[in-house]
């Protein structure tokens, strides 16, 4: 008892640390992202701050999985090479109190990822497009960057020559509109926005300048000059009942027949069995020799990690785009994977007799 | 002298190498993830997104490099620490500054390398990357995104617009004089941009107005000289962060000229510049934190306490040069300057040490 608990506190403590590091690195490289929108005039630094929040809590059902996975090969390396297994295992330590160890570990962990992934990931999901659409609902003319061309809408587009922040103006503006078969341009002075007279309603206010109403077709055009004019922005169509996969709840996926949610909720279910699997296939990358070069194997136990990881997303796709059936479904890589454990692992299983076998037949010295 | 730096550069490049894979690997997911999404619209397909994110892995990779130094040059000073091997050096007369001068010479060496991958090799896998994506969501498999895009050339403002379905790229022009006071309104229904940067137009309607009314003209062709080169074209509808370090700046002269907003262009370029600076501000902040006296502390606190510090400062200063943008603070400020600023404490700090 007292040596699992050694060994799962050895593993707990790389694990805090790089979980904190991939999070703190996650979330700036995030920010950034969203940042260039912000740059945009699309997001106040609010809203950023809460997307990125927002998107550190939806990966952390891989980020859990990852930190583990290193945690165990960089902690039973270790022990590995400094001999520490070896005594344990003269000692009386199994491989199987090994794997128990680890195994609890596992599945503490993994009952956590799966509650993430059944219920924070669609949560962080459907706020995550809220604020999407309501960022766009910040938009200011007077707080985006001069001499830009924005699109307001798929059928506005505004440019400002210079920015006056302390009176809340625009200076030199033009603002074209699209419409079938006619342009329509506005040159001013200047131009601010308001807000109002209805909820969410906007307005920009242009000040000494002239309208062009231009036709395509035949059709006259049209002129005036004015002192004052106000356009009306159109609210942006916030698609109120837009169905969201990945914002939908676990209970209404398992209801759905539609491939798409098959393939989500299945994604839902095998993140906390392969945060299992791939503990346990940590265990045979991570021996070495005593005294030998500790880290190794790291780096393809890295690359390891990547190529299952990404084969299930694909696996997820080929679900949804129905290249393979609801049956099969994404548990083919869990099987792949389950079997790679099962073919590496120290135990008795008959995988593993083959390869034992296999080794025999081929001279090879080393189990 | 020699296998001493050997080995210590050695042990550096090889943490280095993986931490940056974890990261890169780690962004790498993320971004099939998010490029998986995208399949089923157009023409876009698995092998798409996957060759999507292998040919961006390179600028991921190279984006990554120096908070991995940071946490290489930590994990590699910390198990030379644990295993007494930075008392032993030490003992030998070799200092701290010494062993962090070792850690820069494969960091800056690998930098170099990174930075000409960063002018001729990256921007042209991202390019293609970027291209490719946006021919393949594309029903057409035109070059140019949504919308098309705007660009003025003095008292003009030009917009091309891709028509999504067919491809065909519709442009208009809108002259104003000194006053802001509409002159003249060009439509075409198609361009072809030529290589020599002339544009010409079919199924013209040219307007002229003046105050006593316009007059209205219908061409069937018309040819615009010196507009933009195709290449010029390209730069601009491609996001800044894709383009070479010759073709930001060409980009930013060419912006500047049309009195347009070079401010994205300007950080992205300095970004680039700054990379070498910040990753050796990022390997001399790890040496005071990880050169301690032995076990006055636990190794691992500092280390972690190390890694935040500098993943938060790195990440600080991105956002510094994008908020620098908002408020229009020139990127000298937002880019260079806090990590000169940090390599000179992080040399202080390191002379502190004995």
């Amino acid at each position: 008892m007292i040596i699992e608990r050694y060994i799962v506190r050895e593993i707990c403590a790389p694990l805090v640390v790089i979980c904190t590091v991939l999070i703190m690195i996650f979330s700036g490289f995030s920010a950034v992202r969203f940042l260039n929108d912000a740059v945009n005039g699309l997001l106040s630094g609010g809203t950023v701050v809460a997307l990125v929040s927002l998107k550190v809590l939806i990966a952390l059902e891989v980020l859990i999985p990852v930190t583990l996975y290193l945690a165990i090969v960089l902690a039973l390396s270790r022990l590995y090479a400094d001999g520490e297994i070896t005594a344990m295992e003269a000692g009386g330590l199994s491989q199987k109190k090994l794997i128990s160890a680890v195994l609890f570990l596992a599945i503490l962990l993994a009952l956590m990822v799966t509650g993430l992934s059944l219920h924070a990931r669609p949560w962080a999901y459907g706020k995550m497009y809220l604020l999407e659409t309501r960022g766009q609902n910040e938009f200011d003319i007077a707080k985006v960057e001069a001499g830009r061309f924005y699109e307001l809408s798929h059928n506005l587009v505004f440019f400002a020559e210079k920015l006056d922040p302390a009176r809340n103006q625009a200076r030199n503006v033009w603002v074209w509109e699209f419409g079938p078969e006619k342009r329509r341009v506005t040159s001013a002075r200047s131009a601010f926005q308001t807000n109002g007279p209805g909820e969410g309603q906007k307005a920009i206010v242009f000040q000494e300048g002239s309208h062009y109403s231009l036709n395509l077709k035949t059709g006259t055009d049209h002129l005036v000059g004015f002192q004052e004019n106000v356009l009306q922005l159109e609210p942006p169509q916030i698609p109120p009942a837009k169905y969201r996969r990945k914002a939908a709840s676990t209970e209404h996926l398992a209801t759905s027949t539609d491939p798409a949610d098959i393939a989500e909720l299945q994604w839902r279910f095998s993140t906390g069995i392969s945060t299992v699997l791939m503990a346990l296939l940590a265990i045979p990358l991570s021996r070495v020799a005593p005294r030998r070069g500790k880290y190794g194997k790291v780096v393809a136990a890295i690359i390891l990690f990547f190529v299952i990881y990404n084969l299930s997303l694909i696996a997820k796709t080929w679900v949804e785009k129905q290249v393979v059936g609801a049956v099969p479904g994404i548990w083919w890589v869990t099987l792949l994977n389950a079997g790679l454990v099962l073919f590496l692992l120290p135990v008795q299983s008959p995988l593993r007799k083959l390869r034992l076998r296999r080794v025999r037949t081929s001279g090879g010295g080393t189990p | 002298m020699k296998i001493i730096d050997r080995y210590l550069g050695r042990s550096f490049a090889s943490c280095w190498l993986s931490v940056n894979l974890i990261l890169a690997g780690l962004l790498s997911f993320f971004e099939l993830a998010k490029q998986l999404d995208d399949i089923g619209k157009g023409r876009y397909d698995v092998s798409d997104a996957l060759l999507y994110v292998s040919l961006t892995l390179p600028g991921r990779m190279l984006e990554m490099a120096p908070p991995s130094a940071l946490l290489g040059s930590i994990i590699a000073l910390g198990l030379l620490a644990k295993n007494q091997e930075l008392t032993a050096l030490r003992a030998g007369g070799i200092s701290v500054q010494r062993i962090g001068w070792t850690f820069m010479k494969p960091a800056v060496l690998t930098l170099l390398v990174l930075l000409l991958g960063a002018q001729f090799i990256i921007p042209t896998l991202e390019q293609t990357a970027w291209t490719r994506r946006e021919t393949a969501l594309s029903k057409s498999g035109t070059l140019l995104p949504r919308g098309g895009f705007w660009t003025r050339d003095e008292r003009r403002f030009i917009n091309l617009r891709t028509a999504r379905d067919n491809g065909v790229q519709a442009v208009d022009i809108y002259e104003f004089d000194n006053r802001d006071a509409l002159t003249g309104y060009i439509h075409g229904r198609e361009t072809r941009i030529g290589a020599n940067g002339n544009w010409e137009l079919h199924h013209v309607l040219r307007k002229e107005i003046t105050e006593q009314g316009d007059s209205v003209r219908a061409l069937p062709r018309l040819v615009l000289p010196h507009l933009l080169t195709p290449q010029q074209t390209a730069a601009l509808t491609l996001p800044p962060q894709t383009l070479s370090i010759s073709e930001l700046s060409g980009t930013i002269s060419n912006l500047q000229k049309r009195e347009q907003n070079a401010g994205r262009y300007l950080l992205a370029l300095w970004q680039k510049l700054t990379l070498p600076v910040i990753t050796a501000a990022m390997i001399m902040l790890s040496l005071p934190l990880v050169c301690r006296p032995a076990r006055s502390a636990s190794l691992g606190w500092h280390i972690m306490i190390g890694a935040i510090f500098g993943v938060v400062f790195f990440y600080l200063n991105q956002i510094l040069g994008y908020t620098g943008l908002i408020l229009q603070v020139s990127p000298f400020w937002t880019t260079l300057f806090p990590a000169l600023a940090v390599l000179a404490g992080g040399a202080i700090l390191t002379r502190r040490i004995v």
